[in-house]
Order: C-alpha cells, then sequence, then structure tokens
C-alpha cells in the first residue's frame, strides 16, 4: 500500500519520492494544502475503489496517516 | 489589464431589499435554474419560482410555529435550502445567525447561547448531535433538519419539508405574516460571529440596508450578468460566498452549481464549467500549480511561456488569441472560465498575471464581515497589480496616518455596508468606531493618486490564510501551553516555500529538558507535540509550520511578548 500511495503522491505532487516516506508530513515536508489533499484523496478513493468520509481528511498530518487509514479500510472490505 | 469584451447580456437589477431581491429575480427568471446541486448521488436543480415559493411556505412556518421575527441559526452543507432559511429569515423580521459548520460542538452552543436563537436549521451531518445537547441550548425551541433520514424523533424535532408543508397550508388559509411583513431597512437581520471560538468572537450586526448595499454595489463592480454560471465551493457562513455569491448571483440570474465536497473541487470544475468564480487565494494558488505542474509533466515548459509571450504581444495590439492558444489548460477547469473574483487574503500578483496571459481575468478584491463584505475591487475595465481596487459604490474609504513621514495608515470604512455594531458588546462597538463614526478595520494600507486601495499589513494579531479563514493566535497557542517541552510560543502566519501564507508556531523550548539532544533531535520532539495539538484542532486551525529559537522572547515590561517583532 505505501509504495502505491508513494507513487500516487510523486506523481500528482511532482515531488522526489525520497522525500515521501511513512513519517513525512503532508503539508510540512511536502507541501500539500487542503484542496490538494482533498485531490489526492479522491484519485486514491478512484485507485482503491474505496470512499474516504471527507471528515476524515482533516486527520491525515503524514503519508503513514494515509497508508494506515487506507489498510483499515481495505481490511474492512 | 482589461477585458477585451466587456459587454453583458443584461444589466443587473437595483433592488431595494432582500425579498425585493428574491420575488423581482423569479419575475424575471422564473423556471430557470438558480442552484444545480447532487443529492443522494443525483444532480438536482432548484430554481428561481422554487426559491421564491418555499421562502414564502418557510417565512409563514416560522411564524406559524411562533418563531417569526426571531433568531434562526443555520449550519451545515451548502444546500438551497440553507440559502433558503437565510431569505427566510431576514425577509420576516428575523435575524439570521449562520455558523460555521467546522466548529467544535462546545463552540456552536456558545454562538447559539449568545445570540439566543430560538431555532436550528442544519444539514444532514449534524443529526443527532444537535438534540443530543438542547439541554445545554435553552433558548432553541426547534430543531430543523433539512435532512430527517436517522435523525431523533421529538417534538422539538420539525423537519424543513414539514415546515414548507406547514407554511403551504396556513398561506391556503389566509396566514399572511410573513407576506405582509414589513421590513425595517435598519434593523439588525444577521449575527455573524467573527471568529471560531466564543471568548474571541464578536457577532457582527447586519441590516437589510446593509446588505443591500452590498448586492447592488457588488452587481454593477462586476460584469456578470445571467449568463453567468458559478460553481460554489466556500462556505455559505462567510458573508463574502453569502453576499457576493449567493445573494449577487441571485439578483443577477445566475446559476450556481453547488461544490459537493471538497474532494470534487477541481473535478466539478471540468464537469460544469463555469465561466466565473469566487474563490479565495488557496484555490487560485492550487490551480496555478495544477496547470504548472501539468505543463513540467509533458515538458513543455519553454513553449508554453513562449506562447504566453506571444500572446501577450497580440492583446497589445488588441488581437486575442488566447482561449485558442491555451485551450488546453482553460479545459482542466471546464473551458469556459473567464473571470475569478479573489478575496479574503492577498493574492501573488505573479499568479493573476499568469491567468490573464491564459484568458482568466482575475480581480482582487477587499472586505470585511463588518462591512457586509465588500469594500473594494478591481474592476474588468482596469485592474491594477497589488491594489484589491477601488471602493465601491456607497462606500468611502479614507487613511488615519499611522504617523505623518508616509501615506500609509488604518484603513477606515463608511457607508451604507458598515454594520451596525456589535451584538451585546457596546464596549467592542465603541472601539471599532472612530468617533466621527468610520468603522476602523484594523488593516492597514494607502491609497494612490487614482483611488485605489491597498493593504500592507494588520494591526490585529489575526492571521489571514490563503483560504481566507481568520485565525485567532492566541486560541492555538492555548493548546501548546500546557506541554512543558515549550518554554514560550507565538503563532503566527507566515509564507511556505509556494508563497501561502500558513499557520506557523514559533517555539522556545525549555532546553533544560532537551539536555544533550541536537537542535534537529529538539525539532523533532516539538513537531511530535504539534502533530497531537492538531489531531485536536479542526484541519483549518492545524500548525503547519514550526521554528524553533534559541533566545526567548522580547518582552515589554509587562512581559507580554512583542509579537510584532516576530518575522513572518
Amino acid at each position: 500500500m505505501f509504495d502505491e500511495i508513494k507513487k500516487i503522491l510523486a506523481e500528482e505532487l511532482q515531488v522526489n519520492e525520497d522525500l515521501i516516506t511513512m513519517d513525512a508530513e503532508l503539508a510540512n515536508d511536502l507541501g500539500v494544502n487542503s484542496i490538494e489533499l482533498a485531490d489526492l484523496v479522491m484519485t486514491c478513493e478512484d485507485k482503491f475503489n474505496i470512499e474516504i468520509n471527507e471528515d476524515d481528511i482533516g486527520k491525515f498530518i503524514t503519508v503513514g496517516d494515509i497508508v494506515n487509514y487506507m489498510e483499515a479500510l481495505k481490511d474492512e472490505k | 489589464m482589461k477585458f477585451l469584451n466587456t459587454l453583458r447580456a443584461d444589466p443587473p437589477k437595483q433592488i431595494t431589499d432582500l425579498r425585493h431581491l428574491v420575488y423581482s429575480s423569479a419575475e424575471k427568471f422564473k423556471d430557470k435554474a438558480i442552484y444545480l446541486y447532487i443529492e443522494d448521488g443525483v444532480q438536482k436543480e432548484f430554481t428561481y419560482t422554487d426559491l421564491a415559493r418555499d421562502m414564502d411556505c418557510l417565512g409563514t412556518a416560522f411564524y406559524a410555529l411562533g418563531i417569526g421575527g426571531a433568531k434562526i441559526a443555520v449550519i451545515g452543507d451548502t444546500h438551497p435550502k440553507w440559502i433558503t432559511t437565510y431569505y427566510a429569515t431576514v425577509n420576516g423580521g428575523g435575524v439570521i445567525v449562520p455558523l460555521d459548520r467546522e466548529l467544535i460542538i462546545e463552540s456552536i452552543i456558545g454562538f447559539c447561547c449568545e445570540a439566543e436563537v430560538s431555532a436550528i436549521v442544519y444539514t444532514g451531518s449534524f443529526n443527532k448531535t444537535l438534540v443530543s445537547v438542547r439541554d445545554k441550548m435553552p433558548t432553541v425551541k426547534y430543531f430543523i433538519p433539512i435532512h430527517p433520514d436517522g435523525e431523533e424523533k421529538l417534538d422539538c424535532v420539525r423537519p424543513y419539508d414539514e415546515l414548507l408543508e406547514l407554511g403551504r397550508n396556513e398561506i391556503a388559509s389566509g396566514n399572511n405574516a410573513f407576506l405582509s411583513h414589513e421590513i425595517d431597512m435598519d434593523a439588525m437581520c444577521a449575527i455573524i460571529f467573527t471568529s471560531g471560538t466564543t471568548g474571541a468572537s464578536k457577532g457582527a450586526m447586519l441590516s437589510q440596508h446593509n446588505l443591500t448595499s452590498c448586492v447592488n454595489a457588488a452587481c454593477r463592480a462586476t460584469k456578470f450578468d445571467s449568463k453567468s454560471t458559478f460553481v460554489s465551493v466556500l462556505p455559505p457562513h462567510h458573508t463574502y460566498e453569502m453576499a457576493c455569491g449567493h445573494l449577487a448571483m441571485a439578483n443577477i440570474g445566475g446559476t450556481v452549481f453547488i461544490n459537493d465536497s471538497l474532494k470534487h473541487t477541481l473535478r466539478n470544475f471540468q464537469k460544469f464549467a463555469p465561466n466565473s468564480l469566487i474563490l479565495v487565494p488557496l484555490y487560485l494558488e492550487t490551480m496555478h500549480k495544477k496547470i504548472w505542474d501539468e505543463i513540467r509533466k509533458k515538458n513543455l515548459t519553454a513553449k508554453v511561456r513562449a506562447a504566453m509571450r506571444f500572446s501577450n504581444m497580440l492583446l497589445r495590439i488588441g488581437i486575442d488569441r488566447r482561449r485558442v492558444l491555451f485551450k488546453s489548460i482553460l479545459d482542466a477547469f471546464g473551458g469556459n472560465l473567464k473571470c475569478i473574483i479573489s478575496g479574503g487574503a492577498p493574492l501573488s500578483p505573479h499568479i493573476i498575471r499568469d491567468f490573464y496571459s491564459f484568458g482568466i481575468m482575475v480581480l482582487e478584491g477587499y472586505g470585511i464581515t463588518e462591512c457586509s463584505p465588500l469594500v473594494s475591487v478591481n474592476r474588468a475595465d482596469g485592474v491594477r497589480l497589488r491594489s484589491v481596487g477601488k471602493p465601491v459604490e456607497n462606500c468611502y474609504v479614507k487613511i488615519a496616518k499611522l504617523d505623518d513621514s508616509d501615506d500609509t495608515g488604518e484603513i477606515l470604512v463608511k457607508g451604507d455596508n458598515v454594520m451596525l455594531g456589535y451584538y451585546k458588546n457596546e464596549k467592542a462597538t465603541a472601539a471599532a468606531f472612530t468617533e466621527d463614526g468610520w468603522f476602523r478595520t484594523g488593516d492597514v494600507g494607502h491609497i494612490d493618486k487614482d483611488g485605489y486601495l491597498y493593504i500592507t499589513g494588520r494591526l490585529k494579531n489575526v492571521i489571514i490564510l490563503s483560504n481566507g479563514k481568520n485565525i485567532y493566535p492566541e486560541e492555538i497557542e492555548e493548546y501548546l501551553k500546557p506541554y512543558p517541552e515549550i518554554k514560550e510560543c507565538v503563532v503566527i502566519g507566515a509564507p511556505n516555500d509556494k508563497g501561502e501564507v500558513v499557520i506557523t508556531a514559533v517555539v522556545y523550548p525549555d532546553r533544560d529538558l532537551f539536555s544533550g539532544k541536537t537542535d534537529d533531535e529538539i525539532l523533532l520532539a516539538i513537531k511530535d507535540i504539534i502533530n497531537n495539538v492538531n489531531r485536536q484542532l479542526p484541519s483549518f486551525k492545524h500548525i503547519v509550520n514550526v521554528r524553533l529559537r534559541t533566545e526567548e522572547f522580547e518582552k515589554n515590561t509587562s512581559r507580554k511578548i512583542l509579537r510584532f517583532k516576530i518575522k513572518g
């Protein structure tokens, strides 16, 4: 899951893949703002065929938060 | 910068009050859609006729319930029924209290108690939450869910659609309390709380006179007409979105597509293909970044730059080829976008220039809730970069010089759009006005010889983010204070690498607790604390950047930190 999210982030944000670690902070380290984050979430929804509650987006602080959330959702399915 | 073609299909109506706005638009635009929106996965339509009819029914139902003329709070996602509630309240002698849907429940309770609201209208995301705290809001008689499925079945819960039915029956049996209500133009009709916390917030009282003046001024200052199509992305509790978006759009006869989710924003631009948008800088910055990211991905940067130079040269001799040359860029936003109004926070001039080169005119304006909110805006026939334009009609601006050495000073406003005062707060009201009745904006700026206004700073601590949100730093600092690792801390707004103003914590750590640790290790530990704090805060209040200090903050004699000495 991490590798897939990493690929999406690198592609969408045009950032160096080396910067994308589980601990990397979306806003602080990768410069993601709230609209970009919402758009990224949409891309993840399409890719993994899942739906993410909009209220949960604000809880994504690090890349790891997204990965863990996606994995939990996938497990539920 | 000028629009080459600034003719509009039809001039805006001059309205006398907000009821006149609704009725005259219903008469003129009839079954044309004012709103297109997604509900239960289906696109629905709400027409100008629907708006007038539902306003009458809901307003009459409020009277039938004994809350005609009372204070009504409204909260939730943007929805035609949210907007109808606004009209039904203010046009029936009531006072609308629009609340931010991102507020924590304690703040919602606090504001409802402070404003003594009699009813709350809310969309589905607030089902069960609000009724579960009804004991803490003794003045609230009715809870009015717009989406009642899943809501508690209690006597105090009166679903919105049932009220429409009640109002319809009441009108049929001769109840004309709402229909015959005479609007008092100078009475308070809205209370807008100016920040997200009850303690720090002040409720700006606006009248029909204020709002009507803003709608007329906004319609005349822009070139929007009945062919205008918008996507509404900003929340309607923002006076900027409500007055310049919903109210002004209803007056010109435009059609508004309601963005159903932040997640879908960019896709909805493509899908609905608006020709106009009303945004805060964060959206423009993101759109700008997306455009250049795509160009870079395709290795076309040099080519696009050359095309921009060529196109700008043609423009100077009156030839406009932008919509052909930059079609693929414009198509990313649906292909029709021609004009964006930007307000709420400053926008970098290079973004305005790039959009202009691509064929989209960005008109920067300035407003403040207390001024309903529009104060000034750049007009399509004469944009001045770095300026927020000239004052709108019936609004006067002057500068109270800070000293005689330059022309910069506090921006003062007088006019039909200026609020009545702060609700139940005479002290704050007195402080907000000069002796001769000018409203003190707390913003610092100057006016050039041609009358264009420029904002250069702020007197208050409030941080204005690129998304237009006002952040009160003291509130966030309270969350950081309990941590012993943080000896002193000041929260400021500072630009990030992309030039966007983001919330930044400047921290003086307790180095005794970190003995033997390097600065990088201390920073990491402080960031962990910040992440914990962020998880307790709504997303728009998240601290984005952290800076460590090696010395404690400079203070005045009463040991108060000198905030203005901290560089952004």
